[in-house]
Parts: C-alpha cells; structure tokens; sequence
C-alpha cells in the first residue's frame, strides 16, 4: 500500500505538496491583483518548499543539501516576493490599477 | 497513528488557507488567508522534523512577507470598491490545476521507490549546519550569491518604488 496511514511517509507528503501548489497555480491564473497573483505564487512557492525539506528528511544522505537549497529558495522567494511587490507598487503609481488586465501598456502602443 | 492525525490537520489547515485566499473577494483578507498558509507551512516544515528552517519560514513568509503585502494591499486598494472584486470560477483553468495535480499524482504513485521512505531523519544540529553554512569548502560560496542576490533585489525594490521625475512628467504635476 502506497500511503501507509499508521505513518506519514514520502509519498503523502509529496501529493499534499502537488495539491497545494495546484491551489497556486488556479490562484495565479486566475486572480486580476497583481497582488493575489503574487500571493498564489507565494503559495506555489511553499509547496516547493515542502517538497524539498520533505525529500531531504526522507532520503538518507540528502538532508544537509535539502536544507541548505531550502534556505536558498527561501533568500529567492524573500527576493522574488520584494521585487514583485515594488512592481506593483511602481506599476500603480504610473497607470493608478494594479489589474493585470489593464496592463496593456506594449499591446497597440508605440 | 498519531502523527497521520497531526499531518492530516497541519495539511487540512494549509490546503483551506490555501484556497481561500485564491478565492477570496477581498484581497486584504486573502492576505490574511496567506498568513495562516505562511504559518501552516512552518509547521509542516516543523512536522517534518527541519526545527530550523521552520522557524526560518515562519520569519521570514509569515513575518516580513506578511507584512510586505498588507502594506503594499494598503498602498494600491485605496477604497473597498477597489480591493473587493468579483472571482468568477474558471472551469478551464481548474481543469488545468487538476490536470497538473492528477499528473504528479500519477507519476508519484507510480514510483514505487518512493513508497520505501517512511521514516524521517534526525535533525541537524544547528553548529553542524552553521558550520556547513560558512565553510568555504561548503555552501560558503553559495550562500555569499544568495546574500548579493537578495541585495540586489532590495536595491532594485527601493528604486522603482522611490518617487522619480518621470512618473511625475507623464503626469503633468510638476512639483518644482
């Protein structure tokens, strides 16, 4: 039996993982806020994250790299998270909506 | 037994965070959602045994994150009409995301390997890791990249935030 229910094992952690960052994916495809597609790729963001720590905890031998790339992805996220956010912001300041269906600025335009 | 029913609350929490806050109307209150996502995935993260990092997470998403996209919601909804907003369900895109899921599913179910890891490593100790961390035959390197990275990032963030001239040329309000 594939998902042991006496024990957590790999494979439920990973299809949590896949569930949540299906979520995220709806989320980002689907949301108009620049902000709520940010934040659904905060989501996607922390199922990647599950899944490292979940293989690095699991596979003998892996866990010093899992956490150390987990950190990473973390410092990445932090950056993607800031750089996202300021766009916004910026993008806000210049055409006053952060919908991303109103940002037409390169289509029909010089 | 136990610990299937901590996991299966921890990932409950975390999956109905989740998809409040990509369906909720407000988006302020998406945030909220976040945060609760933010600190469900530091406690899956705790569950699994990486003290550390969990922590870390729960710093550095539910802290400055959390707090980075409530004052950015602030700054750009300026009233309720604007920051509440109609979310109509798209059954093409929620094909899509299951699609995605059913194809993981699939192929993590059809891995039988992956079945024979049920049991989670000890943690690290935190000097072990530390050490690691700044060992120049380590992760010394990546880890000064990651820290000139983030850098960037930030001087990046503050410059197109800060108010230039441009933004007030294209809108015809010189301040002098």
């Amino acid at each position: 039996m594939l998902v042991n229910f006496d024990s957590v094992g790999l494979v439920t952690v990973l299809l949590f993982a896949a569930a949540l960052f299906s979520v995220g994916l709806y989320g980002a495809m689907t949301r108009k806020a620049a902000v709520s597609v940010l934040m659904s790729l905060e989501i996607m963001l922390f199922a990647i994250s599950i899944n490292i720590v979940a293989l690095a905890q699991f596979i003998p031998g892996a866990q010093m790299y899992g956490w150390h790339f987990s950190l990473f992805l973390m410092v990445i996220g932090a950056a993607e998270i800031a750089i996202g956010l300021s766009l916004v912001v910026a993008i806000y300041r210049r055409i006053k909506t952060s919908d991303v269906e109103k940002l037409q600025v390169l289509k029909d335009h010089e | 037994m136990l610990s299937m029913i901590a996991f299966v609350v921890l990932a409950l929490t975390v999956l109905v965070a989740a998809i409040k806050c990509v369906s909720s109307r407000n988006v302020i209150h998406g945030t909220y959602w976040l945060l609760l996502c933010a600190v469900g995935t530091a406690g899956m993260t705790w569950f699994l045994g990486a003290e550390y990092l969990a922590i870390t997470q729960l710093l550095i998403y539910a802290g400055a994150v959390g707090i980075l996209t409530m004052f950015t919601v602030m700054v750009t909804h300026r009233s309720h009409n604007t920051a509440s907003r109609e979310v109509k369900l798209s059954w093409s895109v929620l094909l899509l995301a299951l699609g995605f899921f059913g194809l993981v599913a699939y192929g993590v179910i059809l891995t039988p390997q992956l079945a024979h890891f049920t049991t989670v490593a000890e943690p690290i100790p935190f000097a072990e890791f530390g050490l690691a961390l700044f060992d120049v035959n380590g992760q010394a390197f990546a880890f000064e990249v990651a820290a000139l990275v983030l850098l960037v990032a930030l001087i990046a963030a503050v410059w197109w935030t800060k108010d230039n001239d441009d933004d007030k040329d294209q809108e015809g309000d010189h301040a002098g």
